[in-house]
């Protein structure tokens, strides 16, 4: 008899174990360790290297262990549709998971438009913020010619150059209403002196609004990690990788850049078009 | 059953427990996020330029000329100033430009206004000084820069500097006139023409200028700085680029009493920006003010002030002689060039500009202009000089007991009848040496009188007026209903007959020397050149042991700079010595291997120096052929080293010293294709038909030789002066 029952306790304590055992290894599947996602933002900004992040985006958006979003950004800017792009992609991102930007060198124009979408932006005291504004290349006047005909004046260079500067008001407007969205409440100045295009360093620019603190990644880890209501969490690096040969076209525009003088001496090198890119000063 | 239930519960919590602790580890609370504000695209419109309609209402009969400074690497196109030229052409006036700088004090002498634009060379103090003195003569002047206007410089490596503005090189001329103009740029942030550096004006003084103006836009602008009070100002949170000041910034401006108009901005004058606002109104009014100089002549001036038709009368009748005739005729020309008409008539018509010439004898038809001028005329009239002439049979003297018939004054005048010309206040002048030059401006007519005591007087009048000379000329100037402009003129040299003094009759003149007879040629008094001959003399000739050195002295020393130099005594000169010659001669004579390795890598660089090079011998080639040669002949007639020489003419040698027939190398191997042959052995020659005169020259003519493959002491004297000065000349030539 008593050998039953010992038998009988036995088993129950070794199930109760085993439930032990099982809830806790199910736990690491069940709540796996939360994940702050950072994705760095390297360079000018522009087509398909912006497909190439924005996907990035779209599974840390999908995983259900990334619990937020670190961008890290070190970019003068670049193409105006591929920074309004990715800008719409972050404030996406953040309808399910908080976004922090942490700048390092740079985040001016475009890059800067990108790291307003965040919920907060942490900058070092002498990184480069700002220049909020476009930069064009008028298309060239339009010609009559006897072979080569169109329908319509401007078929060939999409419009006036007069028509282009007013363009260019717009796509200002656009970008400091896109800024304001996110950072009025916090902005010191008005949208007439951010018009003025200035670059701001990061102490600077915490002064004014344009970011939320100074301070490095580590930071803006915590800062998303406080956001995401997380007390431990494991940092992962989801900046995607190139293809080799787009690696090889992104090295070679990271390393052609323009500068002013590029600008001053040929500003047709410059293809015709709209940049919210910020032209680094002539080394 | 409740212990069952017990364990159940505690199967359950064991397996949640894990989870939770699990949470608790990571998560401090559930995220819950925030509503995302969207940006509020909707309201963003493009700013649409306001265009305003304009019709040019002005009209007018004037005419003139407006220049624009292109001389000055000026950054603007002729077509960008379409809009100002069309209202210029609405005010009869032309838009002219001026290419050259030496072009411009002339034809500012004809000009109503002068316009410069983004210079891109500095300007020159003498030309600085000539548009100082174009507005102080009533010119208008506009002087405009633009901030786009710019060139990028580079190093010699290609490396960038900097960007040159253009308001460096305009501010030495605008601050003679008490402004600068600043090298920054205007721009509003929060008021502007859809672009932050298109800024609209609404700041105007009380101008002419700017009536009837309520906005204007300039796109781009440098501000302006000085003490006179703005004619366009820009305000309200427009700044200037450099010292980010706001407030009245001034972008135009008006300076010496109104003569000189600077602005800030160009690109407002183009299409199609001048039709924003009331741009179209302001470039009106600028073509107004251009149109509208009053400009004030001096004789100097002669023709400019005319109109475009001037009639030419000849006051009296004067002798018209050939040369006479030939200055009237040059003065048609002269005119033509400026685009005025020169016509004679018998007589004036009162309304249209005139040219009166003519003598003081016969000078009643312009005593109204003299009357207004002062001046007095006490000459012996022509009928009463024919007629003591037919009494006295002497045509050559005024009578002193003949009545004059004077101008303005009667008989018996207290200097005993002699003629003379009175100006009031000053005094009393003789004709006899004397030309008198009158302008009279009278609202828009100008007529200008010429008179002498002679035909060539007269004639010598007319070249001081053409080429502008009124140096040694008394001026004077009278201000009465009409302004009457004077010069009395020394009107050349006495003809030596102290008693008639003036000219004498026979003599046509003063003439420069060489019109009236041929003049020996003289030696240049500087020499054209410098030329050193290198006499290849060391060790010993073959047949006299002599090099040409002397013959090419005695021919070139009388019209170059010539230096000898022994190779015997001193040796070789450096390639530095040989380089400071503008020609070197080599000359080996009948020396045997005068041209080592030494000496042809030497010559071999003297050539790569660009230095030309006369190489003449009978032993410095490389041939091992030595053929006796006793003539040449011209081989090409049509070479400059051939001039003076016929086709196919044959020079035979002189003896030589030695009395022997040379040896010399033949040129073995040299066709057309390494150098033209212009003359070659002559056919008493061994070897004739070998070439024996060539030049060797590179395809960009950087080095040239001419290689005479004899000592030119074997030709005669005649062709050897012929030879060796063509020679020289062809290779100095530029």
């Amino acid at each position: 008899m008593n050998r039953q029952k010992a038998l009988r306790v036995f088993l129950t304590i070794a199930g109760l174990f085993l439930l032990l055992v099982i809830g806790f290894l199910s736990a690491r599947y069940v709540i796996p360790t939360p994940q702050i996602a950072v994705i760095r933002i390297e360079g000018d900004i522009w087509g398909s290297y912006t497909a190439t992040v924005r996907q990035a985006i779209h599974d840390a958006a999908g995983d259900p262990s990334v619990r937020a979003v670190v961008l890290e950004i070190s970019s003068p800017g670049g193409e105006v549709t591929a920074s309004e792009d990715l800008y719409f992609e972050v404030l996406r991102l953040r309808d399910s998971k908080p976004v922090v930007a942490a700048v390092n060198e740079m985040a001016a124009s475009g890059a800067y438009y990108i790291a307003a979408a965040a919920e907060e932006i942490y900058a070092k005291p002498g990184s480069i913020v700002g220049n909020i504004g476009v930069i064009s290349v008028l298309p060239d006047p339009d010609f009559v010619d006897e072979m080569l005909l169109t329908t319509g004046p401007f078929k060939l260079s999409g419009g006036s150059q007069v028509e282009a500067i007013r363009q260019m008001e717009v796509l200002k407007e656009t970008f400091l209403a896109c800024i304001l969205a996110q950072r009025e409440d916090r902005l010191k100045v008005g949208p007439e002196i951010l018009s003025r295009g200035e670059v701001y360093l990061g102490l600077q620019a915490e002064q004014i609004g344009l970011i939320d603190q100074v301070g490095a990644k580590g930071d803006a880890i915590e800062a998303a990690a406080r956001l995401a209501r997380l007390r431990n969490w494991a940092v992962v690096d989801r900046t995607p990788e190139l293809p080799e040969e787009e690696e090889i076209l992104f090295e070679f525009k990271r390393q052609q850049g323009t500068t002013a003088a590029t600008l001053a001496a040929a500003p047709k090198q410059f293809p015709p078009g709209f940049y919210f890119r910020y032209v680094e000063p002539v080394q | 059953m409740l212990k069952k239930a017990i364990i159940i519960l505690l199967a359950l919590v064991l397996l949640i427990a894990p989870l939770v602790v699990r949470w608790l580890t990571y998560y401090e609370g559930r995220y819950v996020p925030g509503k995302v504000a969207r940006p509020d695209l909707a309201g963003i419109d493009e700013p649409l330029p306001e265009i305003r309609p304009f019709a040019d209402v002005a009209f007018s009969e004037n005419r003139g000329t407006v220049l624009v400074d292109l001389a000055h690497g000026n950054r603007v196109q002729m077509a960008e100033l379409s809009v100002l030229q069309a209202r210029l052409a609405a005010r009869g006036h032309r838009l002219q430009p001026v290419f050259d700088v030496e072009d411009l004090t002339e034809q500012l002498q004809h000009a109503q206004a002068l316009v410069i634009i983004s210079p891109g060379f500095d300007w020159y103090p003498e030309e600085i000084q000539s548009v100082q003195r174009f507005v102080e003569k009533g010119g208008r002047l506009l002087l405009v820069t633009d901030p786009s206007r710019f060139e990028v410089l580079y190093d010699e490596w290609g490396y960038y500097i900097g960007l040159d503005a253009d308001v460096p090189h305009i501010n030495d001329l605008a601050s003679r006139f008490g402004f600068v103009f600043q090298d920054d740029y205007l721009y509003n942030t929060v008021e502007n023409e859809g672009n932050f550096r298109n800024i609209i004006l609404t700041g105007f003084a009380d101008e002419p200028l700017v009536q009837g103006l309520e906005q204007l836009v300039f796109f781009a602008a440098h501000s302006i700085s000085s003490d006179e009070p703005a004619l366009l100002a820009a305000g309200g949170e427009t700044r200037s680029s450099t010292s980010e000041r706001a407030g009245e910034l001034t972008v135009g401006l008006l300076a010496a009493g109104g003569d000189v108009l600077a602005l800030g901005d160009l690109t407002f004058l183009t299409e199609p920006h001048n039709a924003v606002r009331d741009n179209d109104q302001f470039i009106a009014n600028i073509a107004g003010f251009l149109s509208s100089a009053q400009r004030h002549y001096e004789l100097a001036d002669f023709p400019h002030f005319f109109g475009d038709e001037v009639h030419l009368v000849y006051a009296g009748a004067p002798l018209l002689n050939g040369d006479l005739v030939q200055e009237g005729s040059a003065l048609q020309t002269r005119l033509a060039q400026i685009g005025k008409t020169l016509t004679v008539q018998g007589k004036e018509d009162g309304t249209s500009d005139t040219l009166f010439l003519g003598l003081y004898q016969e000078a009643e038809g312009v005593e109204p202009y003299l009357t207004a001028a002062q001046v007095t005329l006490i000459v012996t009239p022509t009928e009463t000089l024919e007629d003591a002439d037919s009494e006295s049979g002497d045509s050559s003297s005024p009578s002193d007991e003949q009545p004059t018939t004077e101008t303005s004054e009667e008989a018996g005048s207290p200097r005993g009848g002699k003629d003379r010309i009175v100006l009031e206040p000053v005094g009393e002048m003789s004709p006899v040496t004397t030309s008198l030059l009158l302008l009279q401006i009278e609202d828009e007519r100008k007529v200008m009188v010429a008179l002498a005591d002679s035909e060539a007087g007269l004639q010598n009048a007319l070249e001081r007026l053409a080429a502008g000379d009124l140096e040694g000329c008394l001026l004077h100037e009278v201000e009465t209903t009409v302004t009457s402009l004077l010069a009395l003129c020394p009107s050349g040299e006495p003809a030596g007959d102290g008693e008639k003094g003036g000219w004498a009759e026979e003599e046509p003149g003063p003439t420069p020397p060489d019109e009236t007879e041929p003049e020996p040629e003289e030696p240049p008094s500087e020499p054209l050149g410098s030329i050193l001959i290198l006499s290849l003399d060391e060790g010993t000739g073959r047949y006299d042991s002599m090099t040409s050195a002397q013959d090419y002295a005695g021919i070139l020393q009388e019209s170059y700079k010539v230096s000898t130099w022994s190779v015997a005594e001193d040796g070789f000169p450096s390639l530095e010595e040989l380089a400071l010659f503008d020609l070197s001669i080599w000359t080996a004579g009948d020396f045997d291997e005068a041209l080592g390795d030494e000496a042809s890598d030497l010559l071999f660089n003297l050539m790569f120096e660009g230095v030309p090079v006369i190489l003449s011998g009978a032993y410095i080639n490389d041939s091992t052929t030595e053929l006796v040669q006793t003539d040449i002949q011209v081989n090409d007639a049509s070479h400059p080293l051939a001039k003076g020489f016929e086709a196919g003419e044959i020079i035979d040698f002189v003896t030589p010293p030695s009395g022997s027939d040379y040896e010399i190398g033949v040129l073995e191997d040299w066709t057309e294709q390494d150098g033209a042959i212009v003359f070659v052995r002559g056919p008493k020659s061994e070897g004739s038909d070998l070439p024996s005169v060539v030049i060797l020259e590179d395809d960009f003519g950087d080095f040239q030789l001419v290689y005479v493959c004899f000592p030119v002491y074997l030709l005669p004297q005649d062709a050897k002066v012929r030879l060796v000065v063509n020679a020289v000349s062809w290779l100095l030539s530029p």
